[in-house]
């Protein structure tokens, strides 16, 4: 797809860096309140040399990027690899749908954090824990949205499919997958956060490594400086991940009007 | 033209899941071959449900439809419907939407079965617009590719459920002559669901007044010749068979609704 520059994007960008700016400027002012301990919140302009100074050029914080990113997407990965089959048996089996569903609901609604202890027992190694929560924190929106994307194909599609002589294997590839990737997508969109977020926690409580426990040692160590760094990384690993979700979603449905 | 008509509709009851009220009670139709016939009548009356009923989407409780003398028992394409939302997929180019039926049955190549979208596309003014999607069209232009979609396959039997509904008016007359066009070129045995009353007799060689039964209570042959433009909408001819079906519309209406409609629709 090409992409034109326009008023509309300009204004766009215009808008969103003048937030960013006022949220920099409220940040100093907030460090500065007579309300806040002194030394207790660094400024941006200090929170930014300190990265400068001790992140920049060391390895060991962009391992603990490299560590983080690889978790996301072994959890996401699976999440998808698993939940988008289970969503697809749910939404066309009525009797799978009668046997798994139950139990399903029943999972559900288990916070993926809760999960972490039964992981740390379960599973022989942290990370292969920490990526079972993740996986936990994506898989459950994947297949809800799965299974509403199925429930939700016009019933027009498939009676013309098959008035049209179209074979089961056909119906399935080329109505309903492509009918349901608008769902897959959203499910993404919703699962890459919930993902980062579980993936923090999880971090933070069972690691020894990752941009989670970068920010929690901030804490341990009682330097403000390191836990705005985490907290920042965080964030900007969250908006490139959604990016690249994004980018996806723009190709695989290209189909679709803006 | 045999004896035997094309479609055979015998007494068919139906009733949504659960429900007992059957929206069709006992309707029975005949069609033949080579015949534009509209189905008309009165909001919630069953028209769409026949066409689901004809088509194989739906199973009947009671009952028989019969096309080429063989009982319908589920969707083939030797009847197709075109349904009041256009059914093309959307991930779809214009193209694939038309080539989908020939290909998944596999009856001739693919290079072959594209030439003939191609030259199809072409007759419907649709050439320059084959790898398009669908969003990017015209609500005139999606209504041409869907017909472009079921006569690719050559139907015995075209149902088109209210296709126009939607269209702006100029969009819609124009929509009217190019089936009109279509239908007289190929002589396509077509069943045409509609509520208006002027569309009715513009396209129909008979028009089929349906009660709220389901069932079928008035046939009117539309004896206007052919091939049929715009201008003959000013006819006397055309004005007398418009009050007919006005005529026959309110009697259905008021044998509904009992002696106090009629006081209303006079």
């Amino acid at each position: 797809m090409v992409f034109l520059p326009n008023a509309g994007k300009r204004l766009s960008w215009r808008r969103g860096g003048t937030a960013i700016l006022l949220f920099v400027a409220l940040w100093a002012l907030v460090a500065h309140s007579p309300f806040i301990a002194e030394g207790s919140l660094p400024n941006p302009w200090e929170t930014v040399a300190y990265f400068l100074a001790e992140f920049l050029t060391d390895s060991g914080y962009w391992q603990s990027w490299w560590v983080s990113f690889q978790r996301v997407a072994y959890g996401f990965l699976a999440a998808q690899l698993l939940g988008i089959p289970l969503g697809l048996l749910l939404g066309l089996s009525r009797r799978a749908n009668a046997i798994v569903f139950p139990v399903f609901e029943l999972l559900r609604p288990i916070p993926p954090l809760a999960w972490v202890p039964l992981s740390i027992l379960f599973w022989p190694t942290t990370e292969s824990s920490i990526v079972f929560i993740t996986t936990v924190g994506a898989f459950f929106i994947i297949v809800m949205n799965v299974l509403y994307g199925i429930h939700g194909i016009p019933k027009q599609y498939l009676w013309q499919a098959k008035s049209l002589g179209a074979r089961r294997s056909s119906v399935f590839l080329r109505i309903i997958l492509p009918a349901i990737l608008p769902s897959i997508v959203a499910g993404m969109v919703l699962g890459i956060a919930v993902t980062w977020n579980v993936l923090i926690a999880a971090e933070m409580i069972a690691s020894d490594s990752g941009l989670g426990r970068l920010t929690w040692e901030g804490y341990v160590s009682a330097t403000p400086a390191v836990v705005i760094v985490g907290m920042a990384s965080i964030g900007l690993a969250g908006v490139i991940s959604t990016t690249l979700i994004h980018l996806f979603e723009r190709y695989a449905l290209r189909w679709r009007s803006e | 033209m045999s004896a035997q008509p094309l479609l055979s509709v015998r007494n068919l009851r139906w009733a949504p899941p659960g429900e007992t009220e059957p929206v069709l009670n006992g309707t029975t139709l005949d069609l033949k071959e080579g015949s534009l016939s509209v189905l008309i009548g009165p909001s919630g009356c069953g028209k769409s449900t026949l066409g689901y009923l004809i088509a194989g989407y739906y199973e009947a409780a009671e009952g028989e439809v019969r096309i080429d003398g063989k009982p319908v028992r589920e969707p083939r394409p030797d009847r197709l419907m075109v349904f009041q939302e256009s059914a093309l997929w959307p991930w779809m180019s214009v193209l694939d939407n038309v080539v989908f039926g020939p290909l998944s049955r596999r009856e001739a190549p693919r290079r072959e079965i594209e030439a003939q979208a191609k030259a199809l596309l072409e007759e419907f003014g649709l050439s320059a617009f084959a790898n398009r999607y669908p969003h990017q069209l015209s609500g005139g232009m999606k209504r041409r590719v869907d017909l472009a979609q079921a006569v690719i396959n050559q139907p015995r039997l075209l149902i088109l459920d209210e296709p126009f509904r939607g269209l702006d008016v100029m969009t819609r007359e124009l929509m009217q002559e190019y089936f009109l066009g279509l239908f007289e070129g190929r002589g396509q045995t077509t069943l045409f669901i509609s509520s208006e009353v002027e569309e009715a007799v513009f396209l129909a060689d008979e028009v089929l007044v349906m009660d709220q039964q389901g069932l079928i209570a008035q046939r009117l042959p539309v004896t206007l010749p052919r091939p049929r433009t715009s201008a003959m909408t000013d006819t006397h001819e055309f004005q007398k068979a418009q009050v007919d079906l006005l005529h026959a519309l309110e009697a259905v209406q008021a044998e509904t609704e009992g002696p106090q409609s009629q006081a209303v629709l006079t």
